[in-house]
């Protein structure tokens, strides 16, 4: 009796979201290497990730791309339902309560010269490091004492790690190494990294104050189910 | 009787998922006792959390072992274990968001090493206690929910910048230090401030126990001295700091907890 109930109240449920079919007006900020631009349209694991969760429960998604601002401003007005991925919380934007993924930047080594605990600041001393050109360094690492080597143009990031893995770097900084050491990574059958724990912020999905309750808790919903099942971290390294 | 237990579930469901989805949580209690109680209830869980990192080294930094049991309800179950061991009563109920979220980022942190920790060529993956202790309180804290956890120390003893007591903080460390401070007692303020904002504040002195000494006691204490003659012992501990020569007992540092009214 319990199981027949329990049947018929998910039939019940699912059936009640797929009439309720909807599209969701689904901004994308470009956030490399999650989301980029092609042909003014976003693409990218984030947006692979996002199209799942919202086309799995019957619903449709209609893309766009704009500036941050913009986007903003189009959420608060009810131009878009949700926008994403938005950097930490802030007191003016509705988002869920769970962050879609984590920024954590660390520092990636060949793993014999591995360091796992980057408070040990003094160990940087000398040490050669590259980054890709333009980004922000914490400033534990940039008053340590390393040799830092900025590399430019748009495969930086990819050159970084080769002059890692060939010895040419002691280190390569990376603004969110939890992409690049991950189990799926092959990157990281060579390389390890480690954290700067305390610079570590959260990335949102945020959501238009003008979208109805009833779907943004099931949306809500949708998005809490998927990452317990699959984070956007595994499924973004996903091979 | 089944029916009705399923749609209590269902409603339990519907209604966590509604508060779920509020992009902030707005604390309120009974009463300032009924506050402390969910302070050291959340300082112990913390506590038991550490506890199960220092007792699990060998099969963290092992390139071998089978590391199952330090993921998800597995990982989970050890810290219930080890709660009922260290405080000799049984593990929270969890009958607040902020020990369900604390939970869940305690899984969650243990999840986001796992690369490392089922990492086949290194040996020492540095998640001891104290790194554990780091990562959970900067995402427990960064949730946005109005409750922030901290694990410090007094700033002679400070190995992670991110870890710097407020002064608050550094005020209740030296009523610690006080001879007329009674051992192990933690101190509660109901009307503190954080960041300028009121705030319940709550701080337990941690005293150095023995898998602190490894890295923070004198050259004995090192692990990295075993089976070596004196001559050849090192003062600075696997991760590369000097070891600060603290005793069996003496104080360490604090974890400090605060919930914005």
């Amino acid at each position: 009796m319990f199981k027949q109930l329990s049947v018929l109240m998910t039939t019940l449920y699912l059936f009640s979201l797929n009439v309720s079919a909807y599209e969701y007006r689904v901004g994308i900020i470009e956030y490399p290497p999650h989301a980029q631009l092609e042909n003014k349209l976003p693409n990218g694991r984030i947006v692979d990730y996002v199209q799942a969760i919202i086309t799995s429960h019957g619903h449709q998604v209609k893309l766009s791309a704009s500036p941050v601002k913009r986007a903003l401003k189009r959420l608060a007005e009810g131009d878009l339902d949700i926008l994403l991925p938005i950097e930490a919380s802030t007191e003016n934007i509705l988002t869920f309560t769970k962050p879609l993924f984590k920024l954590v930047p660390g520092l990636c080594f060949q793993k014999q010269d591995f360091l796992p605990i980057l408070s040990a600041t003094h160990r940087f001393k000398g040490m050669k490091v590259g980054h890709t050109d333009g980004i922000d360094i914490t400033k534990t690492l940039d008053g340590s004492g390393a040799k830092l080597v900025p590399l430019k143009g748009k495969f930086a990031l990819e050159r970084g790690l080769k002059m890692l893995k060939a010895g040419r770097f002691d280190a390569f900084y990376h603004p969110n190494p939890i992409f690049l050491y991950h189990r799926n990574n092959p990157n990281s059958k060579h390389v390890a990294c480690s954290y700067f724990h305390g610079l570590s912020s959260n990335t949102y999905v945020a959501v238009s104050p003008q979208l109805n309750e009833e779907r943004r808790v099931l949306l809500e919903g949708a998005f809490n189910s998927m990452m317990e099942n699959e984070s956007y971290t595994d499924f973004f390294n996903e091979l | 009787m089944k029916i009705l237990k399923f749609i209590t579930l269902l409603l339990i469901l519907v209604s966590a998922n509604i508060a779920w989805s509020e992009p902030r949580y707005k604390y309120t209690s009974e009463s300032d006792v009924e506050t402390q109680q969910l302070l050291v209830e959340m300082t112990r869980m913390f506590t038991a959390a550490k506890v199960v990192i220092f007792k699990n080294q060998p099969v963290i930094n092992s390139t071998t072992s089978n590391k199952e049991n330090l993921f998800g309800d597995n990982y989970l179950k050890q810290v219930k274990v080890a709660y009922q061991n260290v405080f000799k009563e049984p593990f929270p109920k969890s009958d607040h968001f902020f020990k369900e979220q604390f939970i869940a980022c305690m899984i969650e942190v243990m999840d986001e090493n796992r690369t490392l920790i089922t990492d086949v060529d290194i040996e020492f993956k540095g998640l001891i206690p104290a790194t554990y202790a780091s990562q959970l309180s900067h995402k427990f804290s960064n949730l946005g929910l109005g409750i922030k956890i901290k694990f410090t120390a007094p700033k002679k003893l400070l190995r992670n910048q991110f870890n710097e007591p407020d002064a608050w903080e550094v005020d209740s460390i030296t009523k610690f230090l006080e001879d007329s401070w009674v051992k192990n007692e933690a101190y509660f303020d109901a009307s503190a401030m954080l960041n300028d904002k009121p705030a319940f504040r709550y701080i337990t002195p941690l005293y150095h126990s023995k898998m602190c000494l490894g890295c923070h006691g004198v050259a004995a204490d090192n692990p990295l001295n075993k089976n070596k003659p004196e001559y050849l012992w090192t003062s600075y501990d696997i991760a590369g700091f000097p070891m600060e020569g603290l005793l069996l007992g003496q104080l360490g540092g604090g974890v400090s907890i605060s919930i914005f009214k």
